[in-house]
Parts: structure tokens; sequence; C-alpha cells
């Protein structure tokens, strides 16, 4: 029985993980079309990738709107967590439900709305509409996580402290905060890659002249077939997994995953 | 002079229909080790955290060195705390825990580092300060969870069932130790607790606690030799507790009459015929006898149950006359032997007059 389950999770796992081979294994071929497995091998894809002014400045903007969105998302989550966590009021499960309630809801309906509410309020910069958007997204995987440690947090160590002259601030500072801090640093990490790797908001909210990476690829896959895709693909692949080991060593993903 | 006073302090959870702390008061002296006793959900944390400022009673004052804190927080009180987790930082090392409280005194430099020395070394950890808390045991954890909530010389020192967590044999080292560092610095302390022996052992006084109040306060031993409720008696481990009445009463004493039982009670104020009360029996004061050497006290009865303690055993006797009544009996185990009677063996049980407990409410 055990072999069983074994080659269950074998086959699984091989099903899971072909996609991110063949796209690794296409961006390193030579020809001028995709093909599997290349009949021969060469980097000039990925030099092709980094030259075009399309997939470069694209990315250089997506890094620009994931970090900004996650910088202003975190304090917000942080504020949310905290009087989810440690103050009792009313309605405080609604107010943790409805905070969560984007990671439920189709992406395309977030984004239709997205799109409406910022043509209404006549916000056309797109930067702003796009790191807007991208805030609302990331919020709920901050404030998932946030919550998750300060629920594991035991509160009688902020009572200690207090007990031992720290104010509400210090308290913060010098217990809640370091206590914290592996979850917040997943949960900022997990929020730049789902801010980065966004399709459905930034397709409604990009210009061919602004454009978000993923966008980027999109576009360029509706008009030519080449490697370099896949080339743009793979580099997007080694920069998760970093990201994605990163928080597995100081948190665990699962820990992040589960909130 | 108290260094804390509680003045008919209230306080109610949320909805709830019933206080936690209802209209208590209590004065706590100076240098004084003040136990508050009482089963869980009595309000004996409640009314620590009430002193410790960590909650603000919705009526009724708070002062500490006649001085009113009712609405100052926690960091403003000049309390040390002990909690039953320890509750030490977990990030922080040993030493930067004890100085946690100098730190926020703004004590700095060689002075903080001088105090954290004395302290750990008060409670025999002087080599752990560069250890974090998980690499120490349970009593040692504790013990810094003590010297934290002492370096700062607090007003008093505040401790939350500080041993629950630990196994007997260290317990009762840690009562040892706690007990001889509360003499030698003389500070005042409030110490809760669920545990009778433990309350007997370390305090000056004890606070019988019972639904958010005060049930009877008062030495350690005036409070295990008379106890003046059932809650008390009850709490303070006499399991027998009969319902009677008083048929006469003089100088030398009262009768009471329970069902078909007849006692005769050491005198006692405040006693007059008629009276509903009741009488209490501590188990290891009734003797027992085989069947027919006594007469008198309670009678005849059968041995329903024994249970063996090494010290003691335990006897339920279901007593002839008692109308159903469940008579239990502690006493020491002979040596050589385990049991002098039987289940089934047919005994008589008396008490001596001046081990009678007389309860009137």
């Amino acid at each position: 029985m055990k072999y069983v389950w074994i080659s269950f999770n074998a086959i699984l796992l091989a099903l899971v993980l072909a996609p991110i081979a063949i796209v690794i294994l296409v961006s390193f071929g030579s020809r001028e079309v995709v093909e599997f497995p290349p009949s021969a091998w060469s980097l000039r894809w990925y030099a092709f990738a980094l030259s075009q002014e399309s997939f470069v400045s694209s990315a250089i903007n997506s890094a620009i709107v994931a970090v900004t969105a996650t910088a202003i998302a975190t304090p917000l989550a942080l504020g949310a967590a905290m009087s989810i966590a440690r103050v009792r009021f009313r309605g405080r499960d609604l107010v943790q439900t409805l905070l969560l309630a984007p990671l439920f809801i189709p992406a395309i309906v977030t984004s239709l709305a997205l799109l409406l509410a910022l043509s209404k309020f006549d916000v056309r910069a797109v930067s702003a509409r796009l790191v807007a958007a991208h805030v609302l997204i990331v919020l709920p995987y901050l404030i998932r996580t946030v919550l998750a440690s300060l629920t594991r947090l035991d509160a009688v160590l902020e009572d200690a402290a207090s007990t031992l002259g720290a104010p509400p601030i210090r308290v913060f500072l010098h217990v809640t905060l370091p206590l914290i801090r592996a979850g917040m640093i997943a949960g900022i990490l997990f929020a730049l890659i789902i801010s980065f790797d966004n399709v459905s908001v930034s397709l409604f909210l990009t210009t061919p002249r602004t454009n978000t990476l993923p966008i980027a690829i999109l576009n360029y896959v509706e008009y030519n077939f080449d490697p370099s895709v896949a080339a743009v693909s793979t580099m997007l692949i080694v920069i998760t997994a970093t990201a994605a080991a990163f928080i597995e060593r100081t948190v665990g993903l699962r820990a992040v995953a589960k909130g | 002079m108290a260094t804390v006073a509680l003045q008919t302090v209230s306080k109610r959870f949320g909805s709830s229909s019933h206080s936690a702390v209802n209209s208590l008061s209590l004065d706590i002296n100076s240098g004084e080790f003040l136990t508050l006793l009482g089963p869980s959900g009595c309000g004996k944390t409640t009314t620590l955290r009430l002193i410790a400022g960590l909650i603000q009673p919705d009526i009724g004052r708070v002062l500490i060195r006649d001085r009113d804190v009712t609405s100052v927080p926690a960091h403003r009180r000049n309390i040390g705390m002990v909690f039953q987790s320890h509750a030490l930082f977990p990030h922080l090392s040993i030493s930067e825990n004890v100085a946690f409280g100098l730190k926020m005194r703004g004590i700095v430099g060689l002075e903080r580092e001088r105090k954290v020395r004395e302290a750990l070394s008060l409670v025999r950890l002087g080599e752990f300060g560069d250890r974090f808390p998980s690499q120490l045991s349970g009593g040692q954890q504790q013990r810094v969870a003590l010297a934290r909530a002492l370096v700062f010389q607090p007003d008093v020192l505040l401790l939350d069932e500080p041993f629950g967590a630990l196994d007997r044999k260290l317990r009762e080292t840690m009562q040892d130790e706690l007990r001889e560092l509360s003499r030698r610095l003389a500070v005042t302390s409030v110490f809760v607790t669920h545990d009778q022996e433990e309350a007997l052992m370390l305090s000056d006084r004890i606070a019988i606690m019972n639904s958010g109040s005060i049930e009877q306060a008062g030495r350690p031993d005036q409070i295990f030799d008379f106890p003046q409720s059932r809650f008390v008696a009850d709490f303070m481990g006499i399991a027998n507790i009969f319902d009677g009445e008083i048929v006469s009463c003089d100088r030398s004493g009262a009768a009471v009459q329970i069902g078909r039982l007849r006692f005769e009670t050491a005198p006692s104020a405040g006693l007059k015929a008629g009276q509903k009360m009741a009488l209490a029996f501590r188990p290891e004061h009734v003797r027992i006898t085989p069947d027919g050497t006594a007469c008198g006290g309670f009678g005849a009865g059968t041995v329903i149950s024994r249970v063996y303690q090494g010290v003691t055993c335990t006897y339920q006797i279901h007593l002839d006359d008692g109308d159903g009544r469940i008579l239990v009996v502690r006493e020491a185990v002979p040596s050589g032997a385990c049991f002098r009677f039987d289940v089934g063996a047919k005994v008589s049980a008396t008490c001596a007059k001046d081990a009678i407990h007389v309860l009137t409410r």
C-alpha cells in the first residue's frame, strides 16, 4: 500500500513539474521556432529577451508596482491584523472575513470593479491605477500571514512587557514586532510575488505604453511564437523559486499558505 | 500601612451576567505575603490583573502606596508580575529579559548590568545570562521570570499560579525558594493559587475567594482550623459537611440533630436552639473502631470503599442511622499493613467534641 501512495505522489509531482521543465528546456533552444525538445542548444533567446525594450521596461514597471503596492499594503495589513487579533469589538469576525474576501472572489470580478471605480473617480495615471489595484490584491495575503503570526504569539508576552513598564508603543516595537518578524517577511515576499505575477487585474488597467511583464508576455505571444517567451518565463521561475526558498527557510511555505 | 488597597472593586466582562469580581475590598500590608486562594473561575486572577492594571475595574478604587491608580495603566504602576506560563521573551537572552524593566525605566550602562547580575544571582542563575529561554528548564525559566519581576524593586510582586505548570517535586523546591526569597526581601506579594497546601505553606495571610468575593481572610492556621462557611470548609478539605438543627444550647455547648444522629459541640457564640446550621468533620479527625466498641457519635456503619494513598488510607462509610449520608474517614496506614478494615466491614465512628466545626453559613 505504501508503494502505491509513493507512485501516486511521484506521478502527481511529474504532472505539476512537467510544464515548468518543458518551458525551461524550450528556453535553451537555438532555432527560430518553439520546439520540444530543442534540436540545438543556445542562450540566444535570453540575449534576445534582455534586448527587447518591451520586456525590460515592463519588468521594471512590474517591480516598481510590486514594491510600491507591498510597501503601502504592509502597514495597512499590520494595522488590520493587530486590531482583529488584539481588540475585541462587535463584528470582528465579519471584518476579518470581508478583509480576506478578495481571496475567494474571482479576480476578474475584482478587476472589472476596479476598472469601473477608477474611471469613475477619474484616476487616469496608469501607475497610480496599477498601484491602487495591486494594493487591493496583495492586502488579503498580507493580512492573513500577519494575522497568523499574531494569533500564534501568546498575548501574555505583551501583558508581561507592560507590567515591566513598557508603554503600548514600546510593547509593539520590542515584543510584538520582533516576534512576528518571520511571518511578516514571508507575507511581504508572498505579496511581491502575487503582485509581480498578476495578470487579470493588470490586463484591465495597463496600456500598450505602460505595461507589466505578464501583460508584455501575453502581447508578445499574440504575434510571435519563439523561445524568447520561454526565456523570460524561466527567469521569472528562478526569481520566484528563490523567493519561495527564502520563505521556506524562514517560516515555512505551508504556514504562509495556511494563513 | 497598606501597600495595596482594593475598595469595593467590581469587574464584569463583556455581556456576562455575573461579575468576575464583585464589590471586593482588601488591604494588603507592607511586606506581607498574601494569597488569593480559590477554585478556577472564582475571580482570583481577575483580582490580580486589577492590581496589575492590565484591566480596569467598572467600579471601585485601586490604591498602591496610598496613590489612587484606578485609571493608571500597568506600565506606570511599578509592579512586578510572574505568570504561570513564565512569559519570558523568546527572542531575548536571559540577561536581556531581566534587563527589560530597567531599560523601560531608562536605567543604562554599568548600573543596569550590575542590577541584572545581582538579580540573576539572587535566583542562582548567575551563569545563565547569555542563554535563551528555550535553553532553560521549566523551573529555571520561572526563576528568571522572578528575577525579571524583582530587579527594578517593584512596590508589589504579583504571582499568578507561577508553579502551576511544574511537576510536584520541582514545585516544592520552587515554593521553598520563593518563601525564603520573599522573607529575605520583605517585598509585598500577592500570590494566586488553587492549591490549598501551597497557600498554607507560603502565606502570611490567605484570602479565600468564591464567585468574585472574599469568603474569609486570615492567617493560614485560622483558615484551616476555623473555617467560617461551608465553602471554606469544603475548600480546605473538610469532606464531611452535614446539615442539621440545634435542639438545645447552653454554656457547655450545643446539641445538634442531624437526621437520627445527635452531636454535642464545644461552646460557640451566637448559637440558639432551633437554628439551622451544618456540622463539618475533617476526615483525619474521625476515628473508627470495630463495631460495638464505641457508642454515640456517628454510631455504626459499613465500609463501602477504601483507597490506599501510601501514608494514609481513605474509607467511605455508609452510616446505619445517617439516612443515606456517607462519612469520609482518613487515617494513617499502620506500619506493615495496608488497611485496618475491608470493604463490607462493620465499624463505629466518632469525632472529638473540639474537632467539630460549626458552620452557620
